[in-house]
């Protein structure tokens, strides 16, 4: 159980907000912080860390006090028991893949770990390779692999997908959530996407000015309504082309095009671009074995 | 989509199936639902939404007998024809409802504004919304 109750002064472009957050977050879940830039999630994030210092408050992990301003307790970031994948990957470039993963082990009596997490992260070719001739989605792999290496309880993630392609971000979401199961982790995902929130998270805690504006699941917290619809998706929508008295309106969801009749009230407010909701009742869709 | 505001007034369970009756000013409209734990907030008294594609809406003479739960005898308002479609709308006690079907089922049906018509969709095209 991770316990925050602290309070921070931001100077942001819209001016100064406080960021002031009273949560729990239960072992084992992966949660989202989402919001707008400046609404200071990844300030969040980085207060978790301790690469930043609230004004006041506390952080409990586990009964164990990371934070404390009323004490003069902040335990440093090294001590945390975190791992932390940002955008920009922050691998060393003078460094090979292995090496990377090596200077953040713990031990380096545990050498069998690095190659046990580069087999599982499929970085086993690559391990004498330098950062900058490999991919970004295969950075981005080692950024998580190396956050591995000291056994982290807690993985925070900064919008470590965002600067990815739609394929290889849907391949790393996959291995997150199978890095996030496998080492039994608490992920705190910091993220814009809405499509990315659903497939990760079982938990969302929207974010705006400071405060947390609402708490729950995806659904919970982005449909902002109940709907029987056993069949629900979300995506981008990319395009709409009339048909007849219709309209087609083509929606990206997965990296797939779906298609869906509209009538032109319904789409009134909708523009290229906006998230939107698909659902359908489980009784339409048809099965067929493939 | 169609929508109509009312009242939950029943719901019947079996296994994973919940038969959900809404009352809309006095007409009681059918909603099958298949239940999960995060349909608790479908209960007798909720007013919801009920929510159904004009596409999904079939039309048939007055004197019909269908299968489908929620069927109802309605004055056209208005018809707009395309090349293949055509959306008809029916007065439904005060509220809009939108049928969108072939030109062909029009014609063969002989609709026109100000005909009653039957206007009916089953209770599993039929979502509850709060």
């Amino acid at each position: 159980m991770i316990k925050i109750d602290i309070k921070k002064t931001l100077h942001t472009s819209d001016g100064k907000i406080i960021l002031k957050i009273n949560k729990e977050i239960i072992n084992g879940d992966f949660l989202t912080i989402f919001g707008k830039s400046g609404s200071g999630k990844t300030t969040l994030l980085r207060i978790i860390a301790g690469l930043d210092i609230p004004d006041s408050g506390k952080i409990i992990v586990d009964n164990e006090t990371w934070f404390d301003s009323s004490k003069g307790i902040n335990i440093s970031t090294q001590k945390r028991n975190i791992g932390f994948v940002f955008q920009d990957y922050a691998l060393f470039p003078n460094m090979t893949i292995r090496q990377n993963l090596e200077f953040a082990l713990n031990n380096k009596k545990n050498s069998h770990k690095i190659d046990e997490i580069l087999e599982m992260m499929e970085l086993t070719n690559l391990s004498n390779s330098m950062p900058n001739t490999i991919s970004g989605g295969q950075k981005q792999r080692v950024a998580v692999a190396r956050t591995l290496m000291r056994n982290p309880k807690i993985l925070l993630l900064d919008e470590p997908l965002s600067a990815l392609d739609n394929t290889m971000r849907s391949k790393l979401q996959n291995e997150l959530l199978t890095v996030h199961k496998r080492f039994g982790l608490t992920s705190i995902l910091v993220s814009h996407d809405i499509s990315e929130v659903f497939k990760l998270s079982n938990r969302v805690l929207k974010i705006a000015f400071g405060q947390i504006t609402s708490d729950g699941s995806p659904n919970s917290v982005f449909s902002n309504l109940n709907l029987s619809g056993k069949f629900k998706v979300t995506g981008e929508v990319i395009s709409i082309v009339k048909a007849d008295i219709l309209f087609i309106v083509n929606i990206l969801v997965n990296n797939e095009i779906i298609k869906i009749t509209s009538v032109k009230k319904d789409i009134e407010n909708i523009n290229i671009g906006d998230n939107v909701l698909v659902s359908s009742k489980a009784f339409n869709p048809i099965l067929t074995k493939i | 989509m169609n929508t109509l505001r009312g009242t939950i007034i029943s719901i019947k369970h079996e296994d994973s199936l919940m038969l959900v009756c809404i009352d809309i000013k006095g007409q009681i409209f059918s909603s099958l639902i298949l239940a999960n734990d995060n349909d608790k907030w479908i209960e007798v008294g909720s007013n919801v939404d009920v929510l159904f594609k004009e596409t999904e809406v079939m039309i048939a003479t007055k004197e019909s007998l269908v299968s489908a739960r929620n069927s109802f005898v309605s004055t056209i308002k208005d018809i707009e024809n395309g090349k293949l479609l055509s959306s008809v709308t029916f007065d439904f006690n005060g509220s809009e409802i939108n049928a969108i079907v072939t030109i062909d089922a029009i014609n063969d049906l002989k609709c026109n504004i100000g005909n009653d018509f039957r206007w009916f969709v089953k209770t599993n095209e039929v979502i509850i919304k709060i």
